[in-house]
Formats: C-alpha cells, structure tokens, sequence
C-alpha cells in the first residue's frame, strides 16, 4: 500500500531516510530474535529433562512421606517438621537477558546440620523422605528458574517476532513503493518540462 | 524476598516445611487463591503450586507472568502429574516459534 505523500523532492528525500531508518532497525531486530532464540531453544531442552527428572524424584519423596505419615501420629509429625533446622537459604537475584530480566536462584542447604527432632519419636522413612526432599530442592530451584525464564523469553521472543514481520512485510514495501511512485511523479514532470520547453522554443522562433 | 512458599494439598507440602518453606496446605480453589494472595504479599520469591491451585488460580498468577519474580511454578501432588506444567510449556513455545515445533522438537532427541 502507498503512503500518502506528496510526490515532491521534499518527501522523497524525508522517506528515502525512513527507508534506511527502517532497513536498519529490522536488522538489528532480526539479529536479536535470532539470539534470543538460539538461548530459547536450549532452555526449552534443559526444561524438559529437568521436569522429567523431578517429576520423578518428587514422586519417589512424596511415596516416602507418605508411608511416614501412615507410620506416625500427626502431632508428632507437625512437631517434627516444625522443629527442623534444616532450614534452606534463597538468594534470589535478577539476572540480565538482552533487554530482559531472569531470576536467578541459589539455594543454600546447610547438609551437616541434623533435622533437629528426636529419632524417638519419628520415623525412617520420614527421614527418608526428607532426605529425599533435600536432595531434590536445588533442582527444585533451577526448575522454577528455567521455567520462568522460559515463560519471559517467549513473551519477548513473539514481540519481536511481530516487530520484525511488521518491518519486513509492511513498512519497508510501502516506504519503497512510495519512493518509486514519488521517483516516477518526478522524472515524469521532469519530462513534461522539458518537451514545453522545446515547444516553446519552437513557437517563439517561428515569430 | 528471598523466601520459598509451597500452595498444594497438605500431604504434599507438609513435608517441605522442614526446610523453612512455607507451606499453605489448601483443600479447594476458594483456599488456594487466598493462600496464594498471602503468598505474594508475603514477598516470596518462589511459590510452587501444586496443578490444581495452580488452576484455580490461573488468573492471580497471570499477573506475574511477566515479572522475575515471584516466580510461579507448577510442582506435581502426592496424587501424581496431569503434565500440566510440560502444556504450559508447550503453549509457550508455540507462541515464541509461531509454529508448533515442540513435536518435532522431541522426535529430534
């Protein structure tokens, strides 16, 4: 579709610039899908065999809970779990992407120090499956991180998407056919001056 | 903000209580949503939702869709794993691509 322009050397010369102008940012934007992308696919391919290894692992500690929780009085258990000082550190930070922001976690589980509770009164397989749980908890951590950075690069990743397309199958095909209408416009009037010039010129010297 | 909250049913989050997470044991989506409410203004980074709160409550963890954090993920329940999280996923590729390569992608590896 043509712009609306009038077809002088004004308009020509302000539209051939957008042209370049916009040649320019598709590029730059092309450039940054195709990055975006690259670190796009590999996340989605971590994400996978990360969810696939702590669906399972998860399943396996929740079995084990389970059997704990048939196995001991609930009060018990309530006080067991709440004495735990076994407890986890998270340092959440925001790390830069391109023009995004990822967390990142890192998760501190002090390994040495004891569940805290009496063995009296608990089981094995709660400590199994607390044991279970902790082993599972970094994983834990880089899932919700490479999930999330998933989810945030996919946003940006159809933005951009959308931005290049704009740009390439629109934009740049109006500006240039509105530079070659206006290029036309000119060079024909350039003409038609000419040939009333040299009418002209053959009327006068025939007086 | 640096802490870890856990919404589910409560055999799946009791036991993660030990490590100094919070647990919200929820039954229904009108709990869940409130649980998740504390949640976020309970500034933490990290929530796991099992599938079903996570389902009722779809439109609350949208709002932070876009944001690092919190960080909202889909864990599985004692009962086991519908794949919720590997769809969310998989709707998410196709949105990047603009195709869905996400069968293709697995036939390759």
């Amino acid at each position: 579709m043509r712009l609306r322009a009038n077809p002088n050397r004004m308009q020509l010369l302000r539209l051939r610039r957008r042209l370049t102008l916009a040649k320019r940012g598709h590029k730059l934007l092309k450039d940054k899908q195709e990055e975006l992308m690259r670190r796009f696919l590999g996340m989605v391919h971590s994400a996978r065999d990360l969810r696939a290894d702590v669906e399972t692992e998860l399943a396996g500690g929740y079995r084990a809970f389970i059997s704990a929780r048939f196995e001991m009085d609930g009060s018990a258990m309530a006080s067991a779990l709440a004495f735990s000082r076994r407890t986890v550190e998270l340092k959440a930070a925001r790390e830069q992407v391109m023009n995004l922001k990822v967390p990142k976690f890192q998760i501190d589980i002090p390994s040495d120090a004891e569940f805290g509770y009496g063995y009296g009164e608990t089981t094995m397989d709660l400590d199994r499956a607390l044991e279970m749980y902790a082993a599972l908890l970094p994983k834990l951590m880089s899932l919700a991180e490479v999930e999330k950075s998933i989810q945030l690069l996919a946003a940006e990743l159809e933005k951009t998407r959308r931005r290049v397309n704009a740009l390439e199958h629109i934009l740049v095909p109006n500006l240039e056919e509105t530079i070659r209408f206006i290029a036309d416009r000119l060079s024909e009037m350039e003409r038609a001056t000419a040939t009333r010039l040299m009418k002209i010129k053959d009327i006068v010297r025939e007086h | 903000m640096s802490r870890i909250a856990f919404i589910g049913d409560r055999d799946s989050v009791w036991g993660f209580q030990a490590f100094g997470i919070a647990a919200f044991p929820v039954a229904g989506a009108q709990e869940a949503r409130a649980a998740f409410e504390t949640a976020v203004e309970g500034a933490h980074a990290v929530i796991f939702v099992t599938e079903d709160v996570y389902e009722a409550c779809a439109e609350q963890v949208a709002k932070y869709r876009d944001l690092a954090l919190p960080t909202v993920t889909v864990l599985p329940s004692v009962m086991g794993s519908r794949g919720l999280a590997a769809t969310e996923i998989h709707e998410a590729v196709s949105a990047a691509i603009g195709a869905d390569i996400l069968g293709e992608a697995g036939k390759r590896s």
